[in-house]
């Protein structure tokens, strides 16, 4: 068969049904008239003659259909007109068409918000090049390290080194880069609290988050500057002028995406400094929970001392190696395992651990590396939330399944009163196979339009929720536009839940015997259905289910969100100096 | 059934449409008309089965249709064959008549040739 004619074939099925009808109708008519013709000739009168050619013929309307069928594109046709109807359909019953709505607008649309929250915090990966060859460096040790070895004062604890790691690591690049370890990079927040950098800009101050950062910081994150330039390791020798460089959302909130920053003097923290740069839009740093305005480099200037500590006169960065404040990033060549990292960076990190180390520990107990895949950065927000994450999926999947039974039920009582329409249409010949595809087409069009009008309420309420899980801050450094993993989601569950609910229905309307419905007259059918009764059991015992669980999880929110707050405020009082301890657990952050 | 007529087997409408418009371009009823003839009468083609075949037969490339105008000055589709439907007929033709001579051999045989 020739794709040309198949081509012309289904062309004139989708755009030119009505010519092509009429040709069909043209030609059957002629046939008849000339049998008839015949027939008249042969002596017949013409009403016999009349009946005789149409018996000789057999049923029109049934090789009508057939040539119609072999015309091709035959579903989509009868899927527009299934389309049609259905849409009459729903615009007579206007009431129970928005009930239907909201039902599923609520349902789908719950579901839609938490999964773009899910997918925003558990999922997105950092806008980075490659964020899968990134690595965080954790450590870990089997003795307790002392005070006088270690402290922190950080509330990051497993994941800040002293300084000499990093420097270690750096100077045996050389080496590392065969072993597959290809780039290291460490930041630290520029305070203990964000925003921590007061910015003075043409006299107008402001406060910024902002990050202290090494020379190679954005080099080995491969994330450009959408305006001037990054920071380079030749800003960190010592006489360099200060610089920095700025966020895109900083850049558009602060001075209003202005061109001229670029070389504009400004004062951190009393120390003059120039911008040099704005990063590409939709990079903030590499914690998602504290994202950064404004990067500068990691020199150890008494004003810009990581974590906002105070100095000594004389006080450098490397002076205090019992200080470990400084998280730590690698990056790895492809296929390379977390596991291969550890082995490979541990004995690094052993030999950048000061003397009172070998003396206190025997080699074996010395502490090592712990590596992490950290496409997302540091995963501390992951951790917290995505227990709580899972809870709130599954309850909005109960949601989603109360919302359909309750669809169900409406539509299965209003299956009950057209009966005798659809006894009409299996008496004239529609297959089953049709009916159920057309009622399964009028669930469609219901779960679509509620789905529609979910994603447009997923996309208010996703914001508000991510606020309030994960503080405002955070919120903004992740976005929870839709993007296609959620919408494609949200299709995938509009069309389950039509066909959750549409074929109950479905197959009720064809398995009834079509004749005693059509006998009796309107009044006497019945609207009760068997499965009515169990589908208001089972969303009574959902509901409630959902009310105790929501009910418990909010009280566990309210005092998750009090003592945060109470364990923030006792931090940051006594962090004073570089040598202050604060006792830090693995949980506190 | 009429005695001496045959059933059209299923599937071979088809062929008998095309065999009976390789003998010159025709319209629907034409080739009803045609179909009788040639069988003298001994075939029954359900009249309208033949509008489904005919379009089948367009949409696969054997026939092409245009309108014109018939005998009695009635507007008609008229059916040809195109190079392929005459290609197929040909090849549809000898299978038949190989397999009607192989099951009438069949079919003839008696207990004594076995």
């Amino acid at each position: 068969m020739k794709l040309s004619s198949w081509f012309h074939s289904i062309w004139q099925s989708l755009f030119h049904r009505a010519q092509a009808e009429d040709d069909l109708a043209e030609q059957v008519a002629a046939h008849l008239s000339e049998r008839t013709s015949e027939l008249l000739a042969s002596g017949l009168s013409p009403a016999e003659a009349n009946r005789q050619a149409r018996l000789e013929f057999g049923s029109v309307e049934k090789y009508k259909e057939e040539c119609r069928e072999s015309l091709g594109a035959r579903l989509l046709h009868d899927l527009g007109a299934d389309i049609r109807y259905g849409l009459r359909t729903l615009r007579h019953n206007p009431l129970l068409t928005s009930v239907l709505l909201l039902c599923l607008a609520l349902g789908i649309g719950a579901n839609t918000a938490i999964f773009s929250v899910a997918n925003a915090v558990l999922m997105k990966s950092l806008p980075i090049r490659d964020p899968q060859g990134l690595v965080s460096l954790h450590w870990d040790s089997k003795k307790r390290l002392p005070a006088e070895l270690r402290t922190s004062g950080t509330g990051y604890g497993d994941v800040c080194f002293p300084y000499q790691t990093y420097l270690k690591i750096r100077q045996e690049s050389q080496r590392l880069r065969p072993l597959g370890i290809t780039g290291v990079l460490a930041y630290a927040p520029a305070g203990f609290l964000s925003p921590n950098v007061k910015v003075v800009a043409q006299g107008h101050p402001s406060m910024a988050a902002g990050e202290l950062v090494t020379g190679d910081y954005f080099s080995v994150l491969g994330t450009p500057a959408s305006l001037g330039r990054t920071i380079f390791p030749s800003d960190l020798q010592p006489g360099a002028p200060l610089v920095a460089v700025i966020s895109h959302r900083y850049w558009q909130s602060t001075f209003a995406a202005n061109p001229a920053i670029i070389g504009a003097s400004v004062n951190l923290n009393g120390l003059p400094a120039i911008v040099v740069g704005v990063i590409r839009s939709g990079f903030l740093g590499l914690n998602a929970k504290a994202p950064a305005d404004i990067w500068i480099p990691l020199r150890g200037d008494a004003a810009l001392f990581p974590w906002g500590a105070t100095p000594d006169p004389n006080q450098t960065l490397a002076s205090a190696p019992a200080w470990w404040w400084l998280p730590t990033f690698v990056r790895h060549r492809p296929g390379m395992t977390p596991q291969q990292v550890e082995n490979v960076l541990t004995p690094v990190f052993r030999e950048s651990l000061t003397e009172p180390f070998s003396k206190r520990f025997k080699a074996e107990d010395l502490p090592f590396i712990k590596a992490e895949a950290s496409p997302g950065g540091l995963t501390f927000l992951r951790q917290n939330l995505s227990m709580q994450l899972y809870v709130l999926m599954a309850g909005v999947a109960l949601l989603l399944l109360i919302g359909c039974s309750n669809v169900a039920t409406l539509l299965l009582s209003r299956a009950a009163a057209r009966q005798r329409e659809m006894s009409v249409r299996l008496a004239t010949g529609a297959s089953r196979s049709r009916i159920v595809r057309q009622v399964l087409t009028e669930s469609m069009i219901l779960s679509f339009a509620g789905g529609a009008l979910g994603i447009l309420l997923a996309f208010w309420a996703s914001h508000a929720l991510l606020v309030l899980i994960c503080g405002r801050k955070a919120a903004l450094s992740l976005s929870v536009s839709p993007d296609a993993r959620v919408l494609s989601f949200s299709l995938a569950l509009a069309v389950l839940t039509g066909v959750l609910f549409g074929v109950g229905p479905a197959l009720k309307a064809v398995a009834a015997d079509p004749f005693p419905a059509i006998k009796e007259s309107a009044q006497n059918v019945s609207g009760k259905s068997r499965l009515t009764a169990p589908l208001v059991v089972f969303q009574i015992a959902l509901s409630l289910v959902l009310l105790i669980t929501s009910g418990l999880l909010f009280r566990r929110f309210a005092i998750c969100k009090h003592s945060r707050s109470v364990l923030r405020r006792g931090i940051s009082s006594s962090l004073l100096s570089t040598h202050a301890l604060t006792a830090t657990t693995r949980t506190a952050y | 059934m009429k005695p001496g007529s045959v059933d059209l087997l299923p599937g071979t409408l088809e062929l008998l449409v095309l065999k009976a418009v390789s003998l010159g371009p025709l319209h629907g009823y034409g080739v009803l008309l045609r179909i009788n003839q040639i069988s003298g009468g001994a075939l029954l083609v359900e009249q309208g089965a033949l509008y489904p075949a005919l379009f089948r037969l367009v949409r696969q490339s054997l026939l092409n249709a245009e309108w014109g105008t018939s005998d009695n000055n009635r507007r008609a589709k008229f059916y040809c064959l195109t190079t392929a439907g005459r290609k197929k007929l040909r090849e549809q033709a000898a299978g038949w008549l190989r397999l009607s001579d192989t099951m009438a051999t069949v079919l003839k045989s008696t207990a004594e040739e076995l």
